[in-house]
């Protein structure tokens, strides 16, 4: 009697897709919250400028987005954006999860060394750089 | 008056009038005695008779290919005696849930399931179960958890209220600007919820895995439990008690709405089978002791000669009873039908002993007198019918159809009893009865009154035509012999209108060949790939398989699929910051900004929108409301989060699973293909169907010429029908043997000992024709027939010709009562017989069937033939009353 389940079998798994929504959020993060490359651009949340660090912490702050910017800018390179022009909905749509590892990784490593003061300060700085990229998108040149 | 013929016969007949005469003196002992003796057999059956219709306990255990098929069982246990729930559903997730509680439900009651595998369900499907999907379908499933990394990201980072605000805040502007996909929506009106249940004062944690719910997962709407239930052999119903909590879960499951449950099995088959063959038994018991009473009752020239016969059955039946469990201990699928055999051949020896005491009477004898005489005279033809008989039955033990073998054992014994209680029991009750002598006497002198010769010329033409159409139709019958077979396939044999049946049915027309799969085990690499190369290669093999065939199919691409996602998400979720109810506050508030923003927004799609305004309202209503309640804004918080951390670990899992390998492959998989020491099964199924003998016989042929170690159902179908064909030749040829020395120095004619075989191989010749006919084949429950054949014709015949021989002072047999006997008999068996036809089982219907058709033939044989044989083998006609 165990034979009449085999037969069956490979097609009763597709609802391992109940794991997932089965859409995609698009683009809700489109940048990162590099700085340096995209330096006086839209893309820049200027944390270092905006934000205070203890001199240990400056070393290490510097030196995340020192990665960041560099990543940041292969990918930019990688998919056409200009980091100068308008911000293209449909290439940053394209680069999405690109971009978004980059800053997933970064938040952990910021994280990692901010105080939680601090480190709210961050997110809402890359929100708000986020928030402006995404909206820019649609402003008329 | 000669009592029997020859000097062993009058010794015989000395010895039986000795120990009836003893008996007829002391009638009160002798009748305490048998109640004593039944009192003490139905103490012992009532306590260790069980009953066992397991169809391998008919064939003997020894044989090659039955005891192959017991070795590979042994190593494969979880592929006998199991229940197999089928789960159908209208909507397939539906289906499988149901699978899953119900294996929950069996693996909570240990005591009663062993092993519960609910393919589909449980850990190793929950893990893996991504790689059973088509490879397009993993794909879109790589690309919808891609598409989640913002949500994993930002709530692993901060698996709080303030992960919530990160999301909402990223989602925002993106739907501010029309861009958000329909997800969002459910997202929000997921949350929503849960915020109006904390606005509430309840608890409704968010649902992740629901979110994805929005469309029929499954492609399946038939899902499976196997269990392997708990016997207790030391109950009559080994399988009682699991069978009945499989019941009440069938019943509970299928109480819900869109869910069928049904359940089979070889265990839930035979269980079923059990309570179907002891409720028919039982029941034809009791139907074939009133028809036999009924049949007496007007067959017997007095209402109190019942009592005797009566006495004899009752009595008989439970000594019997007791014999069978010291002797043989259970009862088999054809023993099951023992009372109804008993009653129906005990009921015999009755009619025979009281019509002759009637006789007796009838011509002045006292009623002691009367009872010696009849047991002096019919003694020895019954002794020798109990020679007969039990020859026929016992012949078995010759072969290796142990389940006959145990049958004639028990009719054996009954016969024997019978015997013994016709010369001593029924003579000491008769000579206890208040007969009326003159009663009998008027009834006899009709019996003898010239009227009976009234029309000889009618009746012997009668009789000369019937014996024409007889030998016409056993011509016809000597044709179809060649095309007598014998179905050895047990389901045959089961109620069809029983639920497991039922099911069992519905899931072979689905996966026949399966049904019949036969295996061969090997140990893997090149022995086991030459071997399932050559079995390919047949053109009666349908397919060959092993373990592989339920590990997914194309893994490495499919992983690609996945595993490139590991490294895109994150790999753990960080412990959340202390958070204080200001904070909580705080980040609530600004949520409550973004899906305002979100609501406000002109370009937001419409269910963006609505689900945002909703959620907008019970985040204020929350905040306005609640909030400030002790403990309120933890419990909303746990309540978004707590079921976060579950459904990331599943992605993760997902997104990092290895290949399934026959190592790693769930257990009941494994323990279904690979033996405890490394090998493999490899299943044949076969491209026929198996339900025509032919196409069995033929791939079995095929299979074990291409491997003898293969091994399997079909296999021991095939030997078993082999068995049983042996069985009958050797046992007819054996039992025709022994029949005619037990009767060469009694009868010492060749005539007569012929004319005693004669029309019982007519009967046998109509009998196996009337099976090709009609569609009847043998089985393991209806070829108790043939033995029984045997006995119940040499009986009648012996009866006849010795009468014939012995009372010359009668003129002929026909104007004596023992051609009255022969048919009250007859028509007694055929009542008792007859009442198993009605049976649902369909094995003890067939055996009712033919048992009555050969009974039948057996009496048209004996009154018709046998009188016109004599007729021509002595050259003077039978009177017409014949």
């Amino acid at each position: 009697m165990l034979e009449g389940s085999k037969g069956v079998l490979r097609s009763r798994f597709e609802g391992a897709r109940q794991a997932a929504f089965g859409a995609v959020f698009s683009a809700a993060l489109l940048c990162a919250g590099a700085s340096a490359a995209s330096a006086q651009t839209i893309y820049d949340s200027q944390v270092l400028e905006r934000m205070e660090f203890s001199p240990a912490q400056r070393a290490q702050v510097e030196k995340i987005i020192e990665e960041s910017d560099k990543l940041m800018a292969e990918i930019f390179q990688r998919y056409g954006i200009d980091p100068e022009a308008k911000p293209d909905f449909d290439k940053l749509y394209e680069a999405r999860h690109e971009l978004q590892d980059l800053e997933a990784n970064e938040k952990r490593k910021m994280k990692a060394i901010l105080s939680r003061q601090q480190f709210k300060y961050y997110m809402g700085l890359l929100q708000q750089t986020a928030a402006n990229v995404i909206r820019a998108t649609r402003n008329k040149p | 008056m000669k009592p029997a013929t020859g000097a062993p016969g009058q010794l015989l007949a000395a010895l039986i009038s000795g120990l009836t005469t003893w008996c007829v003196r002391r009638p009160v002992i002798t009748l305490l005695l048998f109640v004593a003796a039944a009192i003490a057999g139905a103490a012992i059956a009532a306590k260790d008779l069980k009953i066992d219709t397991d169809p391998s306990l008919m064939i003997s255990n020894d044989l090659p290919a039955s005891s192959a098929y017991q070795r590979f069982q042994a190593k494969f246990p979880a592929l006998n005696d199991t229940f197999v729930l089928i789960i159908d559903g209208e909507a397939p997730d539906k289906a499988r849930t149901a699978a899953g509680q119900i294996a929950d439900a069996m693996k909570r009651r240990p005591d009663l399931f062993s092993t519960v595998f609910a393919p589909g369900n449980g850990p190793f499907f929950e893990t893996y179960g991504a790689l059973y999907l088509p490879e397009a379908k993993v794909k879109r499933l790589a690309e919808d958890i891609k598409h989640l990394a913002p949500l994993f990201n930002a709530l692993t980072l901060q698996p709080d209220l303030a992960g919530f605000d990160d999301l909402f805040k990223q989602i925002a502007p993106v739907a501010e600007i029309g861009e958000a996909p329909d997800d969002v929506a459910t997202l929000l009106a997921a949350v929503s919820q849960t915020v109006q249940a904390a606005r509430q004062g309840r608890s409704k944690p968010l649902d992740w895995e629901g979110l994805g719910r929005t469309e029929p997962q499954f492609g399946e709407t038939r899902w499976y439990v196997f269990a392997k239930p708990v016997l207790d052999y030391t109950a009559i119903d080994a399988a009682g008690a699991p069978m009945a909590e499989a019941r009440r879960l069938v019943a509970k499951f299928a109480a819900q709405d869109g869910i069928k449950v049904q359940l089979t099995g070889d265990a839930a088959l035979n269980a079923e089978e059990l309570e179907t063959v002891t409720k028919g038994a039982v029941l034809a018991g009791l139907i074939s002791f009133a028809l036999v009473t009924i049949t007496v009752l007007v067959g017997l020239p007095a209402v109190l000669l019942v009592v005797p016969a009566l006495a004899l059955i009752v009595l008989g039946l439970l000594i019997t009873a007791g014999i069978a469990t010291l002797t043989v201990g259970y009862l088999n699928m054809i023993s099951v039908a023992f009372a109804v055999l008993y009653i129906g051949l005990g009921v015999d020896y009755a009619v025979h002993v009281v019509l002759r005491f009637a006789e007796e009477r009838a011509r002045g004898e006292s009623a002691q007198a009367a009872a010696i005489t009849a047991a002096r005279h019919t003694g020895p033809p019954l002794a020798l019918c109990t020679v007969t008989t039990s020859l026929a039955f016992l012949t078995f033990l010759l072969t290796d159809f142990v389940g006959m073998a145990q049958l004639g054992i028990i009719s054996a014994a009954g016969v024997t009893i019978a015997f013994v209680s016709s010369v001593t029991l029924i003579p000491a009750i008769l000579s206890l009865l208040p007969l009326p002598r003159e009663k009998l006497t008027a009834k006899f002198s009709r019996l003898r009154s010239p009227n009976a010769e009234a029309a000889p010329e009618f009746g012997s033409r009668l009789r000369t035509g019937a014996t024409i159409l007889l030998a016409v139709l056993a011509l016809v019958s000597l044709v179809l012999l060649p095309q007598a077979r014998f179905d050895s396939d047990p389901i045959n044999l089961k109620d069809p209108q029983s639920d497991a049946m039922i099911a069992f049915t519905d899931f072979a027309q689905r996966l026949p060949g399966q049904m019949y799969a036969v295996h061969l085990v090997a140990k893997p690499g090149a022995e086991l790939d030459a071997a399932a190369k050559a079995l390919e290669a047949l053109p009666e093999v349908a397919s060959v398989s092993t373990i592989t065939s339920v590990l997914p199919e194309n893994q490495e691409a499919k992983r690609a699929h996945l595993n490139a996602l590991a490294s895109a998400l994150p790999s753990e979720i960080l412990p959340s910051s202390p958070m204080s109810d200001k904070e909580r506050t705080e980040y609530l508030g600004e949520i409550l900004a973004s899906v305002q923003q979100m609501a406000a927004s002109q370009k937001a799609q419409p269910a963006v929108s609505a689900a945002a305004q909703q959620l907008a309202g019970n985040l204020e209503g929350f905040l306005n409301t609640r909030a400030e309640q002790p403990g309120a804004l933890a419990a909303l918080e746990s309540a978004l989060i707590e079921r976060f951390p579950a459904f990331f670990t599943r992605i993760r899992q997902i997104v990092t699973l290895d290949a399934v390998t026959p190592d790693n492959v769930a257990q009941g998989f494994k323990e279904r293909y690979v033996t405890a020491d490394g090998r493999w099964r490899l299943e044949i199924v076969p491209k026929d169907d198996m339900r025509d003998s032919a196409n069995l016989e033929r791939f079995v042929a095929a299979v074990t010429r291409a491997n003898p170690e293969v091994t399997g159902a079909p296999v021991d179908i095939d030997e078993a029908a082999g068995v049983v064909a042996r069985a009958i030749l050797i046992t007819y040829g054996a039992a025709f043997m022994l029949v005619v020395i037990v009767l060469f120095p009694v009868l010492r004619r060749a005539r007569d000992i012929l004319l005693v075989l004669a029309p019982l191989l007519l009967a046998v010749v109509l009998m196996v024709g009337y099976t090709v006919a009609f569609g009847s084949p043998f089985n393991f429950a209806n070829v108790i027939v043939l033995p029984l054949l045997l006995g119940l014709g040499v009986d009648s015949a012996i009866h006849y010709v010795l009468r014939a021989r012995a009372d010359p002072s009668s003129g002929t047999v026909s104007r004596t009562w023992t051609p009255r006997a022969v048919m009250i008999s007859a028509f007694t068996t055929m009542g008792s017989f007859g009442t198993l036809w009605l049976s649902a089982h369909l094995g003890l219907a067939s055996m009712g069937e033919l048992l009555c058709v050969a009974v039948f033939f057996t009496l048209m044989c004996t009154l018709v033939v046998l009188p016109q044989l004599i007729e021509w083998t002595s050259g003077k006609p039978p009177p017409a009353s014949a």
